[in-house]
């Protein structure tokens, strides 16, 4: 068991020599009346109770006294007495030592509980968030998977206060807006991201990545505002300002992708093509995108999980309509702004059709991130 | 001309535009601005009324608003996203358990927010009603409190995600230097881990902060949209009222004349400001940290 040192504690106590150490066993602790009954009763031996050693060294001198009583007749009457003080000594001393062990073992124990407490706390917490989410996604399957049918998926909405009636439109539409955004936002995304990676020091790499990183970070709903100012005040609502508004919030997304997928590809790969004198745009296009082509994918995909969600900037871009259309110079339907109208509408109905939409939005961006992992573990990328 | 020169140059346009995006951002904001700014002044910040019938604008009520629902959402979300990053980033760092636990706290982020919001107006709310009754508040349901609750659980996985990553940087020779001196667990964590991530972890509360006063959908959806400010900080709280971003989203289109026009893209403006801010000095810090 434990054995402990106490040098400290024995430099308190006079009557100990203070070069001994008190080997401390775990157990009780040891009576001081006991010691003193045990060593007037059973004089050296009794020392055994207090310490094995002290018991032998007494014993020896008791020895020597018997010794000394048989050759000379002289008894040393003191013994006795120095049986008892000694044992006293020892036994408040090993009590002593033994109450410090204790508390220490309390403080031990007392940091190992804070210890496991701490993590099991930190574990509650961490889980304990993945409960709205399990909810929210509980509920809007359980709300939305009733709703879709074929009838559902390849009709536009009934007028209000009618039944039935479908989201073909938003449907549609939201797939033609992020069509169109992605056309938009990828090739620039991807070749802004080859800038970044190929130049990382320069003024220009610098400033962009700045650019970036604003862009990152502009709530939404001012893209909105200023894809309003910049084509619907021209050109009036239409499917192709929310696309571009949303090809905003997915450039740099794509950038960022691509520009961190590149870094990682070893520059031997650069150099080895440059030096069998392949031209530079060749280099980058059929040898480092091809290389980085799994990361930049996922990249891609995610940025289009991310704003196949958003309404804000539809809000005054793409506004919203009624009727099935493809005609992109027109207002078009999308998914989350007809969950956003018809949510905040008094009828049952609609509110209906909003779950049915809400559900296939959700199914949409599942898959994307799903895909996403698929990839990623693939190929091994950290995004 | 060469290709190669012609792709060369393609990449720096390319790259250029992000630059002229920024700026036409700012410059478009600046200009459609310029009405309110220049009648209303800066006093437009602390103007306690929003009255566009009678032409009297001032922000106050939603620059509260937005600041209410951020902090209350940030202040809940705090504790939640540390654990996430400790647990994740400490205790288990790999295995299915851990793999389970960071895509579902993606997946947080992946949900729209719309959806949040419609989930929220019909589920969270009537239980936040029920609360309101017991403590003795008119029952609105709608409000700063609803949409603080929905805004925290949103901005978690940007804080934990980072968190995350920044406690696996932490060289592990600190932490077995405090191992081997004797030191739990919880001790190495909170005497060696957080004060060495302190700075990150900060700069993912930063960016957190920022997605919480940018956020729009779900915040529009669920405040009640009342630009009456309210005198007791209980009436505030659990009372309906606005954020800068919902009370564009749902003003913008009835604007009708240019005052209450600009003055909307002010608020917008100013959002533009803060929010690029914010994510400016948590990205700084994150470099900084991750550089050295």
């Amino acid at each position: 068991m434990i054995i402990m040192d106490l040098a400290n504690q024995q430099k308190k106590l006079s009557l100990q020599p203070s070069n001994r150490q008190t080997v401390v066993y775990a157990g009780k602790e040891k009576s001081v009346l006991a010691a003193f009954l045990l060593a007037f009763i059973f004089g050296p031996i009794g020392l055994f109770y207090a310490s094995i050693r002290s018991g032998i060294i007494m014993t020896l001198i008791s020895l020597a006294n018997v010794v000394l009583i048989v050759l000379s007749g002289f008894n040393l009457f003191l013994e006795i007495l120095a049986v008892i003080i000694w044992i006293i000594c020892i036994v408040k001393a090993y009590n002593a030592a033994k109450a410090t062990i204790k508390d220490m073992d309390r403080r031990i124990k007392f940091r190992n509980n804070e210890s496991v407490l701490y993590k099991s706390f930190i574990i509650f917490l961490a889980f304990v968030i993945t409960l709205p989410l399990i909810i929210v996604l509980l509920y809007i399957i359980k709300q939305g998977v009733l709703q879709v049918n074929w009838h559902f998926l390849t009709h536009v909405p009934a007028p209000e206060g009618e039944t039935g009636g479908g989201i073909a439109n938003a449907l549609v539409g939201s797939l033609i807006i992020v069509a169109m955004s992605s056309v938009v936002a990828i090739p620039i995304g991807i070749l802004a991201g080859i800038y970044l990676s190929e130049n990382p020091g320069t003024k220009l790499a610098y400033y962009s990545g700045l650019c970036v990183d604003i862009l990152q970070g502009v709530p939404s709903i001012v893209v909105g505002i200023i894809i309003y100012f910049w084509i619907v005040k021209p050109f009036g609502f239409s499917a192709v300002s929310g696309s571009i508004a949303l090809a905003i919030m997915m450039m740099p997304i794509v950038i960022r992708s691509t520009e961190q997928t590149l870094l990682l590809l070893p520059p031997s790969l650069k150099e080895a093509a440059l030096s069998l004198g392949v031209p530079y745009h060749r280099v980058i296009l059929k040898v480092i995108v091809p290389c980085g082509f799994a990361g930049i994918l996922s990249g891609i995909i995610l940025s289009i999980a991310r704003i196949i969600g958003e309404t804000a900037p539809l809000l005054f871009t793409a506004l919203g309509n009624n009727y099935l259309s493809a005609n992109i110079a027109k207002p078009m339907e999308s998914l989350p702004h007809m969950i956003y109208t018809y949510a905040t509408s008094p009828y049952d109905d609609q509110h209906d059709l909003a779950w049915g939409a809400s559900f296939i939005l959700l199914m949409f961006v599942l898959l994307l991130n799903i895909f996403t992992k698929l990839i990623t573990r693939k190929w091994n990328i950290q995004l | 001309m060469k290709w190669e020169t012609i792709f060369r140059r393609i990449l720096v346009i390319m790259s250029v535009i992000m630059l002229i995006l920024v700026a036409g951002i700012f410059i478009t904001l600046i200009v459609q601005s310029m009405p309110s700014i220049k009648s209303l002044g800066i006093g437009y910040l602390w103007g306690k009324v929003w009255d566009p019938v009678n032409n009297v604008y001032g922000a106050y009520p939603f620059l509260i608003g937005t600041l209410l629902t951020s902090f209350t959402a940030l202040i809940i979300s705090v504790p939640f996203s540390y654990a996430i990053s400790i647990y994740l980033g400490e205790y288990n760092p790999k295995g299915w358990l851990s793999n389970l636990l960071k895509n579902t706290i993606e997946l947080i982020a992946a949900v729209p927010s719309i959806i949040y919001g419609f989930w929220a107006l019909f589920i969270l709310v009537p239980v936040v009603r029920i609360f309101e009754i017991k403590i003795g508040v008119a029952p609105y349901g709608v409000g700063v409190c609803s949409a603080s609750l929905v805004l925290a659980v949103m901005i978690i996985p940007y804080a934990a995600s980072l968190g995350t990553s920044l406690i696996r940087m932490v060289p592990s020779p600190l932490k077995e230097g405090a191992y081997a001196l004797g030191a739990t667990r919880f001790e190495v964590i909170r005497r060696v881990v957080l004060p060495y991530t302190r700075s990150g972890l900060f700069a993912g509360i930063l960016l957190s902060l920022g997605r919480a006063l940018g956020e729009t959908m779900a915040v529009t959806v669920l405040i009640g949209n009342t630009s009456a400010i309210a005198h007791t900080f209980k009436e505030v709280f659990f009372g309906p009222g606005n954020t800068m971003a919902s009370v564009i989203a749902n003003e913008f289109q009835e604007a009708d004349h240019t005052m209450y026009f600009s003055a909307l893209i002010e608020l917008g403006l100013v959002l533009f400001f803060v929010t690029v801010i914010i994510n400016l000095i948590g990205k700084r810090i994150i470099t900084k940290y991750t550089n050295n």
